[in-house]
């Protein structure tokens, strides 16, 4: 029932909302009373951090749907290999979406006084929505064809 | 429960029995059958194939043993064989019919000499001295005269009575015998294992009343195969021609002896006559043993279903009118609904659907098996990723203790590789049906067989890789439209449930492939069937 269309999509799309939330208002909201600022202020920091977030979950999301889409077509079943490509290619694409969001973050906040400690509780944000997303998510909502594709389903 | 016996005489009576072997394991065939053979030609390469056939079947139904419902038909008859499945006539090999007589002796002795003076008025010298190793040679008379006396004591005729004598209801054993009417073993032994004293109203058959215990029926078949003569007359050792027979001699012999069967009151209580007018080529000519070995005809097809419909009609009470059916397709082409396979009109089609898809899912059960299960058991454990194979056999083959749970597990996959080989069997003979002229529409070859053109002499017909051909097992029954291709058979096995626990790996990996081809056929070809499982 979950891995069939459209619930998976939905699903999918509900979870990825909520896990933004907690991240972008929770998250957000302590890191905007710890780290230190020296030119923006902490509505500018968080609407930055939020938008960043914001980005990498829509193109999480994206990722997402597309594997949906290819394990649900018929020739999916018959080519287990092309599918398993193309899961771990994404995975991968998760964790680069997530190392180039968290450099975009330092560029931009370089001026900052942000710590060691701030950058890593932000990767461990933009992780979280990126690949522990595409991965949480095809494990439990896969198309049944390619339901036993993503690393750890047994 | 009565008890089915089935008796093929001569080459056409094994390959009737091939037909049933196969239509046995599709599931067409009653719960039970007793099944022997009578050929002198035991070199015979359609004996052979039938033999190693029938013992192939039993291998197979020790290895599968679980079924996973009563709604799956596959290797459901229990298939008896004597402790010797051919009675080959004489006890000692280079037997003639002149030394089976006693020609010589009899000559010697002054008393019997008008007895042997009249032996060879019957018999030419070539009768009486060729060497009967690879059967009659198209003489049937040969054949009568060896055949009449078989030893109720030995083997298979002991079963056979035992099993008789076992019997206490008249009809409640029901004999089938199939032969050919037109050759040299099978013209000869149905009508000598027909005639009333020999199993009818034989003695060991009769119940106190008098009425017998068997209900006999018989499948003569006519001419319905060519084959190409030889340029010239074969010779033997010595340069001398040889006996032989070609099919310009059927029609004569089979007007010969459908007037000795109209003549003569034989023991049959119903007779089926199956024949046919395409004259298909199954093969080159040889008189006999290994060369005799010819690709499987629709007819012999027919004449298994005419077996089950005699097996399977409801009880006869003693007395009845002797039967006889023959039936008629409507035009040229044989097709799916041309095959006679009931007495019963109103049935026919509901037979015929059942036919075809207890056929097409077999073929489409041992295709799936040939090819995409071998490859999945080729593969290791968490190398497979398909969801039909990770829902079913859910193990960890680092655990020792999870072995038993391994399809790939020895005995296992022994099991599987056993009902595998026998599928590939099935393939080769159902598609061999599939005439080249393109007048027998069943199942077409070119989809699941690599084109003949495509391979170098020596190798072997290959199946087509369903991975890189996925419509053939949409495609494969004639006559249908297209079905859906092999990623929907994925599909449907997928879906299918295994629910026993304790069933072992083999089991529900030959049930899981089973019912997901028969499920497949069912609604990929719109196959109507009152027995569909879901």
């Amino acid at each position: 029932m979950v891995r069939t269309a459209p619930i998976n999509y939905l699903l999918t799309a509900a979870a990825g909302g909520l896990l933004w939330t907690a991240l972008a208002v929770g998250l957000g909201g302590y890191l905007g009373d710890v780290v230190p600022l020296q030119e923006r202020t902490t509505e500018e920091f968080l609407g930055l951090y939020r938008i960043v977030l914001g980005v990498v979950l829509v193109l999480a999301l994206a990722n997402c749907f597309y594997w949906y889409f290819l394990g649900s077509r018929r020739q999916a079943a018959v080519n287990l290999r092309g599918a398993r490509r193309v899961w771990m290619g994404s995975l991968l694409g998760q964790v680069v979406l997530s190392v180039v969001a968290l450099l975009t973050l330092v560029l931009l906040l370089q001026a900052e006084g942000l710590t060691l400690g701030n950058f890593a509780a932000i990767f461990a944000a933009l992780s979280l929505l990126t690949y522990v997303f595409f991965w949480a998510a095809t494990l439990l909502a896969s198309p049944p064809a390619v339901e036993f594709i993503p690393l750890g389903k047994r | 429960m009565g008890k089915n016996y089935l008796i093929g005489i001569g080459g056409t009576g094994a390959r009737v029995a091939e037909a049933v072997v196969h239509c046995c394991a599709a599931g067409m065939g009653p719960d039970e059958l007793t099944l022997f053979l009578i050929d002198p030609d035991e070199g015979n390469g359609n004996l052979s194939r039938t033999k190693s056939l029938v013992t192939h079947y039993q291998s197979c139904r020790q290895a599968y043993t679980q079924r996973s419902g009563d709604h799956v038909p596959l290797f459901r008859t229990r298939l008896r064989t004597p402790e010797t499945l051919v009675w080959s006539i004489f006890d000692e090999k280079n037997s003639t019919l002149g030394g089976f007589v006693n020609l010589h002796n009899l000559r010697e002795n002054a008393e019997d000499r008008p007895l042997a003076d009249f032996i060879s008025v019957l018999f030419t010298r070539e009768e009486l001295d060729t060497e009967l190793n690879e059967g009659f040679r198209g003489h049937p008379s040969i054949g009568a005269v060896v055949m009449a006396t078989p030893d109720p004591h030995a083997e298979p005729w002991k079963t056979f009575w035992d099993d008789v004598a076992s019997c206490q209801a008249p009809h409640e054993a029901r004999v089938f015998l199939v032969g050919s009417i037109f050759g040299g073993t099978g013209a000869a032994g149905v009508p000598t294992f027909g005639a009333r004293d020999m199993i009818k109203q034989n003695p060991a058959a009769l119940v106190d009343d008098g009425t017998s215990k068997v209900l006999l029926g018989g499948a003569l078949v006519l001419p319905y195969f060519t084959f190409e003569s030889p340029e010239s007359p074969p010779t033997g050792a010595d340069g001398a021609p040889e006996m032989y027979v070609t099919p310009a001699d059927f029609p004569i012999a089979t007007q010969a002896a459908l007037q000795f069967y109209n003549e003569k009151d034989l023991g049959f209580d119903q007779m089926y006559l199956l024949g046919d007018s395409l004259a298909q080529r199954v093969g080159r000519f040889s008189h006999g043993n290994q060369g005799q070995e010819n690709r499987p005809h629709y007819i012999e097809l027919v004449s298994a279903l005419a077996a089950f419909d005699f097996f399977g009609q409801p009880e006869v009470p003693p007395g009845s009118e002797p039967a006889y059916f023959y039936a008629c397709r409507d035009g040229r082409p044989v097709d799916w609904n041309a095959l006679p396979g009931t007495r019963d009109a109103s049935r026919l089609a509901q037979q015929q659907s059942e036919a075809k898809l207890a056929l097409c899912s077999m073929t489409a059960f041992a295709y799936a098996m040939a090819t995409e299960g071998a490859a999945v058991l080729d593969a290791a454990h968490d190398q497979v990723k398909d969801a039909w194979y990770r829902r079913n056999f859910t193990f960890n083959p680092r655990r020792p203790e999870d072995a038993g749970l391994d399809p790939r597990q020895h005995a296992q996959r022994a099991a599987i590789d056993t009902v595998a080989r026998f599928g590939e069997q099935f393939l080769q003979w159902i598609s061999a049906l599939d005439e080249e002229t393109g007048d027998v529409r069943l199942v077409d070859r070119r989809r699941l067989f690599v084109d003949a053109s495509a391979l170098d002499e020596q190798e072997e017909a290959r199946l087509l890789p369903p991975r890189e051909h996925l419509a053939a097992i949409g495609e494969f029954v004639k006559g249908s439209r297209r079905g859906p291709d092999f990623a929907a058979f994925l599909d449907t096995m997928r879906d299918v449930r295994i629910d026993s626990a304790a069933m072992s790996p083999a089991n529900r990996w030959i049930n899981l492939f089973y019912e997901a081809a028969r499920e497949f056929c069912a609604t990929g070809y719109n196959i109507p069937s009152a027995a569909r499982p879901r």
